[in-house]
């Protein structure tokens, strides 16, 4: 176990996961594959399993152009905010025209990446053949990323699915990641026993673990205690249900802890 | 600093020696990221050099004869990240080159994507010591 806590920055910092390194490993495959090889990578995995968090990473190590595609997107707008996210201001024109504009700027730099964050939204919506499009005609790596389903959703896409070079699943955080996100999130010392409860009842899931650990966090705040171990702590552990209906039970024992219900 | 001597000059681009000119116009008080960005401007060529660094030819001639009256402080900014390895430390984003800092700086659209518009807010939160934009442009503490 180790002894030291890390200083903890404003924002958003990294912790160095299993899967953030996994990413990077398939980015770098990518970025270094031969010229006549497939130029697509896919991240697949769960809600919650740290996988924006590991291309957010990888995207400032590779300067890539990352864009999160939203549930009302379109073609359209999926161009413009290619577009956009590489420096234009204001891209104007039809699809084809703006295709050609993403195509052209994308193969300006080859070894600089793009990832698309939420793809399923794009087999979903049936534009995934634009990707390839774009894909094949810059020759840029272009990294899909989004649930366990889409490399599914991509097989019904024959010839997208040829193009696909490599494919990286997500894990679940082990002990070791949990005790990352530890050092990353949370003041105070925790021992190992209450990491495991906390990680296991969390599914393994990096964001339920990181919400766990906030809710650690400030417990021991609350208590000005340094160290928390599953003896002394009495706090929630964020398993991802939702909250049942409050029964008189619990309001029973929330006036038992000195608090009015 | 020694001199790249520059052996290829086939090329019309090349004509104008920037390090010369810019020992010329600085004298003894040459900062040391005039002198980098004239060597690398030598070494390759000003079209390349203002290509990297996101300005014109005619801002890298300008910088490197001490006449560019438009806003320095970015450019030697932009020099310090792309030729001089210059790191900031983004609220945001972590470790990051000073030249990719200000790019992301510029650019005032959100809706690409959750970091990019954390990153809209922390550059105009006022918080941010490396931001170049005034907190009162917006879009922060609305």
């Amino acid at each position: 176990m180790s002894d030291e806590i890390q200083k903890v920055k404003p924002g958003a910092t990294f912790a160095a996961l299993k899967n953030v390194a996994g990413f990077r490993e398939l980015v770098e495959r990518l970025v270094e594959r031969a010229p006549s090889l497939p130029n697509i990578g896919v991240m697949h995995g769960r809600s919650g399993d740290g996988k924006t968090y590991a291309s957010i990473y990888a995207q400032n190590k590779t300067r890539a152009l990352r864009v999160e595609v939203g549930d009302s997107w379109t073609r359209k707008t999926l161009l413009t905010a290619i577009l956009r996210e590489g420096g234009l201001a204001q891209p104007k024109g039809t699809i084809p025209e703006l295709s050609e504009q993403v195509v052209e700027m994308l193969a300006a730099e080859p070894r600089r990446p793009l990832f698309m964050d939420e793809a399923d939204k794009i087999v979903d919506r049936g534009y995934a053949e634009m990707i390839r499009e774009i894909a094949m005609q810059s020759n840029v790596p272009v990294l899909l990323i989004g649930e366990e389903a889409l490399p599914q959703k991509l097989a019904k896409i024959e010839r997208l699915h040829n193009r696909v070079l490599a494919w990286f699943g997500a894990e679940p955080c082990d002990l070791e990641d949990a005790r990352k996100l530890a050092n990353l999130l949370l003041p105070a010392k925790i021992s190992d026993d209450l990491l495991e409860d906390i990680r296991v009842r969390g599914d393994g899931r990096a964001r339920r673990i990181a919400t766990s650990l906030d809710g650690v966090a400030q417990w021991a705040r609350s208590r000005g205690l340094s160290e928390v171990t599953r003896e002394n702590y009495d706090g929630p552990i964020y398993t991802g249900e939702p909250p049942k209906a409050r029964a008189s039970r619990l309001i029973v024992q929330h006036l038992k802890n000195g608090r009015t219900a | 600093m020694t001199m790249a001597v520059n052996l290829n000059n086939s090329s019309p681009s090349k004509s104008a020696d920037f390090l010369a000119n810019a020992k010329e116009a600085f004298g003894d008080a040459l900062p040391d990221w005039v002198e980098t960005l004239a060597n690398e401007a030598n070494r390759t060529s000003a079209t390349a050099v203002a290509k990297r660094i996101g300005y014109s030819v005619a801002v890298v001639s300008g910088v490197c004869r001490g006449k560019y009256g438009g806003d320095l402080p970015a450019v030697e900014a932009k020099v310090r990240g792309v030729f001089m390895g210059a790191l900031v430390d983004c609220l945001i984003l972590g470790e990051i080159g000073r030249d990719q800092c200000l790019g992301e700086q510029k650019k005032k659209h959100v809706g690409t994507s959750a970091v990019r518009t954390a990153l809209f807010h922390a550059c105009r939160s006022g918080e941010c010591p490396h931001s170049r934009i005034k907190p009162t442009d917006g879009g922060a503490n609305v």
